[in-house]
């Protein structure tokens, strides 16, 4: 099978400190790769370069064919938009919209009617075990339900990559496992593949390629 | 570690992030900016004051002894002056007569002019349009010296002339006055209004200061927000935070208001001109000392550091905030009140109900302004439209920090609007002393002084017969004050004359067959809180009761009802006025008796305003550092909004919206607001002057040029608010989306 997100040579650094360097990646369809690594060894950089974040100082990121990293932003935003969700340790939701209003909003952006995106929302919220949450602010939810919305966010619109980032960073064992259960199954049942980077070691033995970065590098 | 080592190492601390961080230049520019404005300002506004109060006492210095002084013709000096008009200039000229004893001589000279002589400022030399005009025919023998002027275009000579001009008509001998140094007028400003001015003029540098130094602390908050986080992170308390946060304020003040000092430092002594105006001063009048430049320099970073070592905590992005459905009322109530004043009935009260009212809406323009943006923010939060509903949501949670940004507009625009017509129009009602600012104040004040009599007329056709007065006056007393005789027609009959038909004479001079209107404002002089001013129409023309020589004479049905309950008494009269009022004075009294005096205020009396016209150029330029004050604080608050929405829609970026559905958000998220500021800015503007015509009976209309400052200065915001969208489209910044 054709991997759908590769990257190759990929290298990156703030200022004199380099962090990555020569990184070699690929993610295949439906494939739930974990990223694992101290931290401050490149983790969050890694996965903000394979979902086009951030461009690499060295090296090329190619999604579905396409080489992203040298788009212009408008067009990565796209991307991004489309065919990737996200999930953050405890941000990337927008504070000020309810959880129905988060989870529907990719949608929006995209150009659906209303009550499709409400609908479909709403179909993933309660597949989350959240549809109780959907009228509340992100204030006035715990910490698994926000995870579990902003994985419903992620995969609303049902796209090819996932990218999770500590996502269970935050929680209590319990909460942590019921969203990364969220995560995985709902993101398989839309063969979506995962990218997860976390210290998690539950989470990294659910993976089916588990990285470790290292100095740099992928190992 | 001691405490005192700890303090030492937060200090330090703070001075690292002063000089070092990646994010503290651009605040820390701006707090220095805002302290340098706020030093320059103060020392200006001190400087200011301290002219005025110089040419005060310069003015003061020259003026004749008081008429009470004036018991004996056997000693004493014959002195009178007036005021000549040459081309644009008025030309003051003191006639010295003969000396009797010892006589105090007027400062800047050593000698009083002999006859035929004449002493002279150092800018009656300088300018040619006086030598041309022949209004000194008499040999220059001197120059003034500077203590003898109020300025240094000061256009004055003492002359010498003979005491035959000073004979009396009758040849009755006139009055000698004891000397020069009178202080005059007495008071110009009654102590309530110099302590308003005084007020005011503070109120202006700590609104000012206070607005751009926390718009400054709000935007260093919003761009280092995260680096204070993590200091906090680190384990330092609160007030450890604020050490660090008062140390940044320190150094960065510190330089801005030593950078001010050094300016005015250098440009005090060297500047004798305001800038784009005539106003003209003596550089020593400024009396620029280092101790108070040093107190300020000192005092303003102290005061910055205080304000930036309590850094406000904003609430955080998503929570809910409760709205207050009151607030939404408050402003459009307050308005509708203020619209209501003017209908109220006329009655001594008025007053006070009107400034009851408008206390209401300037308190609700910042309340009630809240309010209703968060009301119509929760409009908006109901919206399909993504972006709207975001900018919303925004309106109803982050309701101080919007307060903050467009309280400030609201407040500028309501300076802009209302202050400089209120300050022109309580300017031109300024000319009696000792009255009270905002009431009841008479129109262009015009003194007539002869040798013998000391007449304070108020109008302008009235002056026509005021050298007239000194040939039909029996003492000064009678006609002190310009008043109004109200009297019942058989009073009036009673005078051998007949019922008038017209309800108000002036009498004027013989052969004078003027048909000028004019209108009349009469009051009791001797209450001014209860005065209720009266506009009546006044033919000018001869009026058979020559007996009332400079009176004008007001049947009771004339008066409001509330002064017409007194037959006989005396009234202040007011006559507005007309573009030739001040020439046709000057001609009357110039061919009747050429030694009156005429003193006017009217726009270029050197009298007056040498006073009022520093008062009014120090407002105006009050009002104009407090706008741009005003401004940058704005534009400070508009660009930490736009720092502040960059890193909120952080994880919209994330996710992939593009940069125009940020722009939207944003702009939906300022706009609104600011519409509704200046509407409800201008609706209170509009509303203010239009009840200030009413109540005070005087024209308080908007200035046309503050009209295009306030345009301007709303287009430059707005432009701001979309250059700041700029900051939106930066490129997504992966610290953004750390976890906060």
């Amino acid at each position: 099978m054709e991997p759908l997100l590769v990257a190759s040579g990929v290298g990156h650094g703030y200022g004199s400190v380099s962090v990555l360097s020569g990184v070699d990646l690929e993610v295949h369809p439906e494939e739930v790769v974990g990223v694992a690594g101290r931290s401050g060894s490149g983790k969050s950089t890694l996965l903000h370069i394979l979902a086009g974040l951030i461009v690499p100082v060295e090296g090329w990121v190619n999604f579905d064919g396409r080489r992203i990293d040298s788009l212009p932003e408008l067009d990565r935003a796209l991307i991004r938009l489309g065919r990737f969700g996200f999930v953050f340790q405890s941000s990337g939701l927008v504070p000020e919209f309810t959880a129905l209003e988060n989870v529907e909003l990719p949608g929006l952006l995209l150009g659906w009617a209303t009550p499709v995106a409400r609908a479909r929302a709403m179909a993933l919220l309660e597949e989350l075990e959240v549809a109780d949450q959907a009228s509340k602010r992100l204030a006035e939810m715990s910490g698994g339900q926000y995870q579990r919305v902003a994985v419903a966010r992620a995969l609303v619109h049902s796209p090819d990559v996932v990218f999770a980032d500590e996502p269970t960073g935050s929680l209590d064992e319990t909460s942590a496992d019921l969203v990364l259960s969220a995560l995985l199954e709902s993101s398989k049942r839309r063969r979506a593949a995962v990218v997860i980077i976390s210290h998690d070691r539950e989470v990294t033995r659910r993976t089916d390629t588990l990285l470790t970065l290292r100095n740099g590098r992928l190992w | 570690m001691s405490r005192l080592r700890r303090l030492v190492a937060l200090v330090r601390l703070g001075h690292r992030t002063t000089s070092a961080e990646r994010f503290g230049v651009g605040p820390g520019v701006v707090l220095a900016v805002g302290a340098f404005l706020v030093v320059v300002t103060l020392l200006t506004s001190w400087g200011a004051w301290n002219v005025i109060r110089a040419r005060q006492e310069r003015f003061e210095a020259r003026q004749i002894e008081d008429i009470e002084d004036i018991g004996s013709v056997d000693h004493g000096v014959l002195v009178t002056s007036r005021d000549v008009a040459v081309g644009d200039s008025i030309l003051t000229i003191v006639a010295i007569g003969s000396v009797r004893g010892v006589v105090e001589l007027a400062p800047g000279i050593d000698r009083f002019p002999e006859v035929g002589e004449m002493v002279v400022s150092p800018a009656i030399r300088e300018n040619p349009e006086v030598a041309t005009s022949g209004v000194l025919p008499y040999r220059d023998t001197g120059i003034i010296a500077d203590e003898g002027l109020v300025t240094p275009a000061d256009l004055i000579a003492y002359v010498g002339v003979s005491d035959v001009d000073f004979i009396e008509p009758g040849g009755r001998e006139p009055f000698r006055f004891e000397g020069f140094g009178r202080p005059y007028p007495n008071p110009v400003f009654s102590p309530a209004l110099m302590a308003f001015y005084d007020a005011f003029a503070v109120l202006i540098v700590l609104v000012g200061f206070g607005a751009v130094i926390r718009a400054a602390v709000r935007m260093s908050e919003a761009l280092q927000s995260r680096r204070l986080a993590a200091l906090r992170a680190l384990g330092l308390t609160p007030a450890q935070l604020r050490v660090v946060a008062a140390t940044r304020g320190l150094m960065w003040c510190a330089a801005g208001s030593i950078a001010g000092g050094a300016l005015f430092a250098l440009a005090a002594p060297r500047v004798s001109r305001v800038p784009f105006t005539n106003i003209s001063y003596f550089p020593a009048d400024v009396g620029f000392g280092w101790v108070p430049a040093i107190l300020v320099a000192v005092a303003v970073p102290v005061v910055s550091a205080s304000i930036s070592s309590f850094p406000s905590h904003p609430r955080r992005s998503g929570d809910v905030r409760q709205r207050k459905a009151w607030r939404t009322w408050l402003a459009p109530v307050s308005l509708l009140a203020l619209a209501l004043v003017p209908l109220l009935p006329s009655g001594p009260s008025t007053t006070y109900v009107w400034w009851a009212a408008a206390a209401a809406v300037f308190v609700s323009v910042g309340v009630g302004t809240t309010g209703l943006i968060q009301a119509v923010g929760s409009r908006m939060g109901e919206s399909a439209a993504p972006a709207v509903r975001l900018a919303g949501r925004r309106l109803v949670d982050r309701a101080g920090a919007n307060s903050r940004l467009f309280t400030p507009l609201g407040a500028l625009l309501l300076v802009a609007l209302v202050a400089v017509p209120v300050a022109r129009a309580t300017n031109a009602d300024a000319r009696q002393s000792g009255i009270d600012l905002l009431g009841q104040m008479g129109r262009r004040v015009v003194s007539v002084q002869t040798t013998s009599h000391d007449l304070n007329l108020f109008g302008e056709h009235m002056l026509a017969v005021a050298p007239r007065l000194a040939s039909y006056a029996p003492s000064g007393d009678d006609f002190y004050g310009g008043e109004v005789l109200v009297m019942t027609c058989d009073q009036l009959h009673g005078l051998s004359a007949p019922c008038p038909t017209r309800p108000a004479y002036v009498p004027a001079p013989d052969g004078t067959n003027s048909t000028h209107r004019v209108t009349v404002r009469a009051a009791r002089d001797d209450d001014y809180e209860t005065m209720e001013p009266a506009i009546v129409p006044v033919d000018l023309s001869r009026h058979p009761i020559d007996q009332l020589p400079g009176m004008v004479v007001v049947t009771p049905d004339m008066l409001p009802r509330p002064l017409s309950d007194y037959e006989f008494d005396g009234y202040t009269v007011f006559l507005d006025t007309s573009p030739d009022a001040l020439a046709d004075l000057q001609t009357q009294v110039a061919r009747q008796q050429p030694t009156a005096r005429v003193v006017s205020t009217i726009d270029n009396d050197i009298a007056y305003a040498s006073i009022l016209l520093p008062v009014s150029i120090g407002s105006t330029v009050a009002t104009t550092l407090l706008a741009l004050l005003l401004i940058l604080a704005i534009a400070i608050a508009v660009m930490s909004q736009a720092i502040e929405a960059n890193r909120l829609h952080a994880p919209l970026k994330m996710m992939g919206s593009t940069p125009r559905f940020a722009t939207r958000a944003y702009l939906w998220q300022m706009l609104p607001p600011a519409t509704i500021v200046a509407t409800i800015s201008i609706v209170a503007a509009v509303l203010t002057m239009r009840s200030l015509t009413i109540v005070w009976r005087a024209p308080v209309t908007p200035s046309t040029t503050v009209a295009v400052y306030a345009t301007a200065a709303v287009a430059g915001i707005a432009a701001t608010a979309v250059a700041g969208t700029r900051f939106l489209h930066a490129p997504l910044t992966p610290e953004l989306l750390n976890n906060e």
